[in-house]
């Protein structure tokens, strides 16, 4: 088993909703409520779930582009344990070359007036890493690597397209080597046909540098590919989270069985019997008492609604949050 | 056969300063009543501007050319002949065709109701007054699965949430108990518990007002889920096209393959890498010769693929390909 590289405990990051112009604080908004998980060397986790349910906060707060609330991100390396939660900007500014992010929308993540050269090298600069001609060497490395011609080095984001636009965003992800890659939704803007390609390029890059990634997505067909464990969100909390085909195969959240069988199959002769949730998430300013999940849950039953689920481990590194965990026979999809 | 629309030789061209772009280039296909058919396909392969060029709404920039016959009560109508901004296209969009769109929040006005904009599209083609119509929106909003429609028809659409707004949307579209419903990518930008609540509307919805459907997607879940017949385009041409069991277990254009290759699945877990598709959609100004497909096909033959056009023909009853791979291709046709 590899080396623990980031360890997240009960992180959390509420926002303030304030109002009026003395800026009362009137609710918060839990959009990350307690969180804990741990992401071993060189492996993927991802991290689903429906819009608005704490993804990409929690993707923001360990990079420290938010700070959290509370908790701890503690990132072992080389030997030292370095809590980025704690860390003042001056000792973070050291810490964030370990860790960068892959965006959702290639379109507005790169900057229209920077040329690929200073988009790839800027990282470089600013950590007095390259520059000059030892500057373009490593971003023509860079490129080479992500499957761009080098040659284009000059041109500007919008020669580019969607898929190669994504290709840069990775290429500048990689410029300090890091050691965690946050990929939020990299390849939901991008077209099918695409789709394959950068995910092939992620997972031959993570093959050549051990890369860890954190991958942020919706589309478990994607997510099934690529993660090795799955942790599945929902409003703010982590509900479940195993193995990648243990999660897919025996769910035992009623949640995660519900999204597993919302997804269109793209199989014609599939024509299954889908779980249908009503209603929809709720506000995470106000969320249900109890288990969030119990308005939508089609097993809730009077516990639910009073006492909230701890997430506990029910064996073989599997993490449930719910109290029926153990006696509900959820349907999961077969994989072959 | 019965039919509701047929399509023949489509050509929608932009005239642009940087040159044509060819949107859709050549199409021919026929929608049946009471069915669904669905159209697949990456951005920029003429989906969308196929469906825009059924109701005429292409803009002043673009050329339609072909013919888009609509069949109402013995009677034929030829769309394309029709001035985009006359009262017999009014009459048929939103009575006869309606259309629902990818983004609902950008589809409706922003400064109305939700409720005064599903009114208004009735009271346009039903001899209803405000009160009747008003009734007919609460009903519709109902019966597209909106809770409390009577209070939410006042509320504006910054206060429905992405599923309740696409709801709003196809009980708008539903006003008039239109014959078709061209769907656009209806449930691209939904939650994936939202997007099988309102996939499920739709096929409910189908089965009482028995409209059919043309359901344009690039998923390919709700492709074998929701539809009869598929359309495969690729740069502005069909590809392929049959019925949906063939198309996902007997395809035969080295495009559909590698489309349906390079999608992860749930449930069939590919290890290592995927098959992906090489290279990119060409830029549309500049077109690659012969067959579109070419430079990204697996089974390219030099001298063949990049000479000669290929053409849709039927190899099989009902389904029909456009690869030089299959069936001969007649000389300078």
């Amino acid at each position: 088993m590899n080396n623990i590289l980031l360890e997240v405990k009960n992180l959390k990051k509420y926002f303030p909703i304030t109002k009026g112009f003395f800026r009362k604080q009137v609710a918060t908004v839990k959009a990350v409520d307690d969180i804990s998980f741990f992401i071993r060397e060189g492996e993927t986790l991802g991290l689903v779930g429906e819009s608005g349910c704490g993804k990409t906060t929690t993707g923001k707060v360990i990079l420290r582009a938010y700070d959290p609330t509370d908790g701890d991100v503690i990132l072992h390396i080389d030997g030292l344990d370095i809590n980025v939660a704690k860390l003042s900007s001056k000792e973070l500014k050291n810490v964030r070359r370990y860790m960068q992010m892959v965006f959702q929308d290639p379109f507005k993540s790169l900057n229209p007036r920077m040329t690929v050269r200073d988009i790839i090298g800027e990282p470089l600069l600013v950590n007095g890493i390259a520059k000059g001609k030892e500057l373009d060497d490593r971003v023509a490395d860079l490129m080479r690597k992500v499957g761009l011609r080098p040659e284009y080095m000059k041109r500007y984001p919008h020669a580019f397209s969607g898929g190669q636009r994504q290709r840069i965003s990775i290429a500048r992800a990689l410029a300090l080597n890091p050691k965690l890659v946050i990929c939020d939704e990299p390849v939901s803007a991008l077209d099918v046909s695409i789709q394959a390609q950068v995910l092939n390029l992620l997972k031959d890059l993570q093959e050549e540098f051990r890369l860890t990634y954190l991958f942020i997505s919706h589309d478990l067909g994607v997510v099934e590919h690529i993660c090795d464990r799955v942790a599945v969100m929902y409003v703010g909390k982590i509900v479940e989270l195993a193995k990648t085909e243990e999660l897919f195969e025996k769910p035992k959240h009623p949640y995660t069985e519900a999204l597993l069988s919302a997804v269109p199959k793209p199989d014609p002769r599939m024509k299954t019997k889908r779980i249908l949730l009503v209603g929809e998430v709720p506000d995470a300013s106000n969320p249900p008492s109890g288990c969030y999940f119990h308005p939508r849950c089609n097993y809730a039953k009077d516990l639910c609604k009073e006492v909230r689920p701890e997430l506990i481990d029910i064996g073989n590194g599997h993490l449930v949050a719910c109290h029926f965990a153990k006696e509900l026979s959820l349907k999961g999809i077969p994989i072959t | 056969m019965d039919k509701l629309l047929e399509i023949k030789d489509l050509r929608t061209y932009f005239v642009l300063d940087e040159g044509i772009v060819k949107a859709v280039d050549g199409i021919s296909f026929e929608v049946k009543p009471g069915k669904t058919l669905g159209v697949v396909g990456e951005s920029g392969c003429g989906k969308s501007v196929t469906a825009l060029s059924i109701l005429k709404l292409t803009g002043p920039r673009s050329k339609i050319q072909g013919e888009i016959l609509l069949y109402r009560d013995g009677e034929v109508i030829d769309i394309v002949k029709l001035d985009p901004k006359g009262d017999e296209i009014r009459s048929i969009r939103g009575k006869e065709i309606s259309m629902i769109f990818q983004e609902p929040g950008a589809s409706f006005s922003p400064v109305h109701t939700v409720g005064e904009q599903i009114i208004e599209a009735i009271m346009l083609h039903q001899k209803l007054d405000k009160k009747a119509a008003r009734e007919s929106a609460i009903e519709l909003m109902r019966i597209a699965g909106i809770p409390r429609p009577e209070l939410r028809i006042d509320e504006y659409p910054h206060q429905f949430s992405g599923g309740m707004l696409q709801r709003a949307m196809i009980a708008m579209a539903l006003s008039c108990r239109p014959r078709l419903l061209i769907a656009d990518e209806p449930t691209t930008n939904l939650d994936v518990t939202i997007q099988a609540q309102i996939l499920e509307l739709l096929k409910e919805l189908q089965r009482q007002f028995g409209m059919a459907v043309m359901m344009i997607t690039h998923n390919l879940g709700v492709i074998a889920e929701m539809t009869e017949e598929v359309i495969v385009m690729y740069l502005g041409k069909i590809v392929e096209s049959a019925s949906v069991e063939e198309i996902f277990y007997n395809p035969l254009h080295p495009y559909t393959k590698a489309l349906l290759e390079s999608v992860p699945k749930v449930g069939k877990r590919v290890k290592g890498r995927l098959k992906a598709i090489k290279g990119i959609v060409p830029d549309p100004y500049n077109l690659p010769t012969g067959c579109s497909f070419h430079p990204r096909c697996p089974e390219f033959i030099k001298g063949i693929c990049d000479v000669r056009v290929p053409n849709l023909v039927e190899v099989k009853p009902g389904h029909k390909v456009s690869c030089l791979l299959y069936g001969e291709v007649k000389k300078d046709e």
